[in-house]
């Protein structure tokens, strides 16, 4: 599976839509819950489903999803 | 519990299934915070947009939660696991960092809100406490009084419990060990500040353990730097839900949902091995085995249960005299058979036997933990009795049911009273006076043989704990349900014109503590009148005529204060409709109110009741 499509579930669960299909260029500006809060519990399910920890700057710099899969990608390369 | 599940529910408008299925989360700790927070987030929605119907839930509670730390996180997944106990939690939280403020200003959110319950949830680094104090004593005690100012500060203006958090140690430590050895170091400041707060709390403040949290979650997980300095979250996020289960346990004390009723299986349970096919020499109990020290161990704690007032049952799929057969004869047994309330051994199912042993202690089974190795029999009482609680074990090791057993907290209570040390005495007693029902003729005839005795008084500092546990708690004869929290029983105490009393009970049998509760309160504009506020029995005093006495008390105090009438409404709930015709039985006219059945007698005449 690619990350994109693990995130899949992730984003249906911390956003509560079972519609949801997430795109590179998706941004907290499309959805109303994503907001600080919804960023930690974002990046909480990310962590524990890829066993992966993302530092406070990392987390900082996500504008989009496809900043995310990056964010994803360097981390599990360190591993 | 599915969120998958959850949203099909939602889109499809079947709310009250989805609020049920939100119940089914288990063991917090094992679903992780990020689950958790998910859930937490769900719920949050849910009551927003379509609150739940009060037959969903037992208690609704406003909590206010006080603390320099931000509470974003917690409070979403309070409200969640208050749901799963069933209560529907409201919250409020003070601005970050501005606590002292919010409870200083009476003008602030905490006031207007009226909290039943406030949370000072707070942590190290509000005690602002040096490496190395130049005066440890008086350190100790500006800091101890500052708390105390803080309680009665609230006390004064709001009739709520206090929950307190003690202080937890800091993650990193330049002066390592010599913190705690030093006299005068950070660590041993907050041990001596800890050690005090307990002493120092009036009984309508709870003292939360957070350092005991924190060592059981441990501070690889407790310090998250990243979330604290991003932020301000403390503990960090991995411990959020075993510190929300700690608040849970105290809140529920607070609410009057504490559990009473542990029901334990024997074979696998209470011992190793399967008496009925290997008879007590195949039995695995107590050392040198180490499996059987586990199921030693398993004893010893249910007899430390039963000692403050947890009520034993044992429910065993087993003929009955191989089950009691090692409570007669193995030399292992810690718990004897005298130690249970309700011993049931049979072949029926064990939904089937629950449901006894309820009606037989009288009690609800919401009020019930089952404890079972066998993951067919937990399933079945998770399907055929949702309100039982029960223990979900991660294998059928010995040691993983007690862990599992003690981290639910079912039991967690905020007072010890005699009564609570006495119950299962009481309980044994029961049934020999069940016995001389049996071969008594008429109720008039049996009762005349139990030689009751009935004592009153006024509330007061020694009784008010076991009347704040009645009135939390008691749900069948009970008029109007009222749950006033210690607080407001202090106050009903210390006004003049309320007129309260508790009622204690002693039979041939026994001593059954203080059984009953009365208050009556003067209405403002008809000074002859008095209304019964609260008018309540316990469940196991039940069918001894303790209302008529009760009644002859009310009587004679009211007529000594020149009253001539007295008013008392029925509030109908699902568990009280034994009481729909009390006062028509004692002589009182109905009459509908404001859709209220309001019942008023006049007392004025000389004629008894």
């Amino acid at each position: 599976m690619t990350i994109i499509e693990r995130l899949q579930p992730i984003f249906r669960d911390v956003f509560d839509d079972s519609n949801l299909d997430i795109t590179g260029g998706m941004s907290p500006k499309d959805y109303p819950s994503w907001d600080s809060v919804g960023t930690v519990r974002l990046v909480l399910s990310v962590e524990q489903e890829f066993g992966i920890r993302l530092t406070t700057d990392e987390v900082a710099g996500i504008r989009n999803v496809a900043d995310l899969v990056k964010s994803i990608e360097n981390a599990l390369h360190k591993v | 519990m599915d969120l998958q599940v959850i949203r099909r529910l939602r889109s499809e408008g079947r709310m009250e299934e989805a609020y049920l299925e939100l119940r089914k989360l288990r063991c917090p700790s094992e679903l992780g915070i990020a689950v958790l927070a998910n859930a937490a987030h769900v719920f949050a929605k849910m009551v927003h947009s379509a609150p739940p119907d009060r037959g969903l839930y037992q208690r609704s509670c406003r909590l206010a939660w006080l603390s320099s730390t931000t509470s974003d996180f917690i409070l979403p997944v309070l409200r969640l696991l208050a749901w799963r106990d069933g209560i529907l939690l409201e919250c409020y939280a003070a601005t970050l960092g501005n606590v002292d403020q919010e409870i200083r200003d009476d003008r602030s959110g905490l006031f207007a809100f009226q909290p039943g319950i406030v949370v000072l949830a707070g942590n190290w680094r509000d005690a602002h406490l040096p490496a190395v104090s130049e005066h440890a004593k008086q350190t100790v005690d500006e800091t101890l009084r500052g708390i105390r100012e803080n309680w009665g500060l609230i006390a004064q203006r709001l009739p709520c419990r206090i929950i307190q958090h003690n202080f937890d140690f800091p993650g990193v430590n330049a002066y390592g060990n010599l913190s705690h050895t030093l006299l005068a170091g950070r660590g041993s400041l907050i041990r001596s500040i800890n050690l005090e707060l307990p002493r120092l709390a009036p009984p309508s403040v709870t003292i939360l353990n957070l350092d005991e949290v924190a060592a059981q979650v441990g501070y690889a997980a407790w310090e998250d730097s990243d979330l604290w300095y991003s932020a301000r979250q403390h503990p960090g996020p991995l411990a959020i839900p075993c510190l929300a289960e700690a608040e849970l346990a105290l809140i529920r004390g607070s609410v009057g949902l504490t559990r009473k009723v542990l029901v334990v299986d024997l074979d696998n349970t209470l011992w190793g091995g399967i008496v009925g096919e290997s008879g007590l020499g195949g039995l695995r109990l107590g050392p040198p085995d180490p499996l059987g020290e586990g199921y030693a161990d398993i004893q010893r704690y249910l007899l430390e249960l039963k000692e403050r007032g947890v009520l034993l049952a044992v429910c065993s799929k087993n003929n009955d005299t191989d089950a009691r057969l090692p409570f007669e004869k193995h030399n292992g047994m810690l718990l004897k058979q005298e130690d249970f309330g309700a011993f049931v051994a049979n072949w029926e199912r064990k939904s089937y036997n629950l449901r006894q042993i309820a009606s037989k202690l009288n009690l609800g089974l919401d009020s019930f933990v089952f404890l079972d190795d066998q993951p067919y029999e937990r399933e079945e009482i998770r399907r055929e009795l949702p309100t039982v609680a029960v223990v979900e074990p991660k294998s059928d090791h010995p040691s993983d049911l007690l862990k599992a057993l003690d981290g639910g907290r079912w039991f967690e209570a905020l007072t010890l009273t005699e009564e609570d040390k006495r119950r299962n005495e009481r309980y044994w007693a029961n049934n020999e006076r069940l016995d001389l029902q049996k071969r008594s003729g008429s109720l008039g005839e049996f009762l005349g043989t139990l030689e009751l005795n009935v004592e009153s008084g006024v509330f007061d500092a020694s009784t008010l704990p076991r009347v704040a546990q009645l009135v939390g708690k008691t749900n069948q004869f009970n008029l109007t349900t009222r749950r006033y929290d210690l607080a407001q029983l202090m106050q009903f105490e210390s006004t003049k014109a309320a007129w309260t009393q508790w009622f204690r009970l002693q039979d041939r049998f026994g001593d059954y503590g203080i059984v009953g509760v009365l208050i009556a309160l003067p209405v403002l504009d008809d000074p002859d009148l008095w209304h019964i506020d609260t008018w309540l029995i316990s469940c196991r005093a039940l069918g001894r005529g303790l209302e008529n006495a009760m009644f002859r008390c009310l009587l004679a105090a009211a007529r000594k204060r020149g009253i001539k009438r007295l008013g008392g409404v029925f509030i109908p709930t699902e568990k009280n409709s034994q009481v729909a015709d009390l006062y028509s039985r004692l002589g009182f006219i109905p009459s509908m109110r404001a859709g209220v059945e309001t019942f008023v007698r006049d007392i004025s005449s000389d004629d008894t009741e």
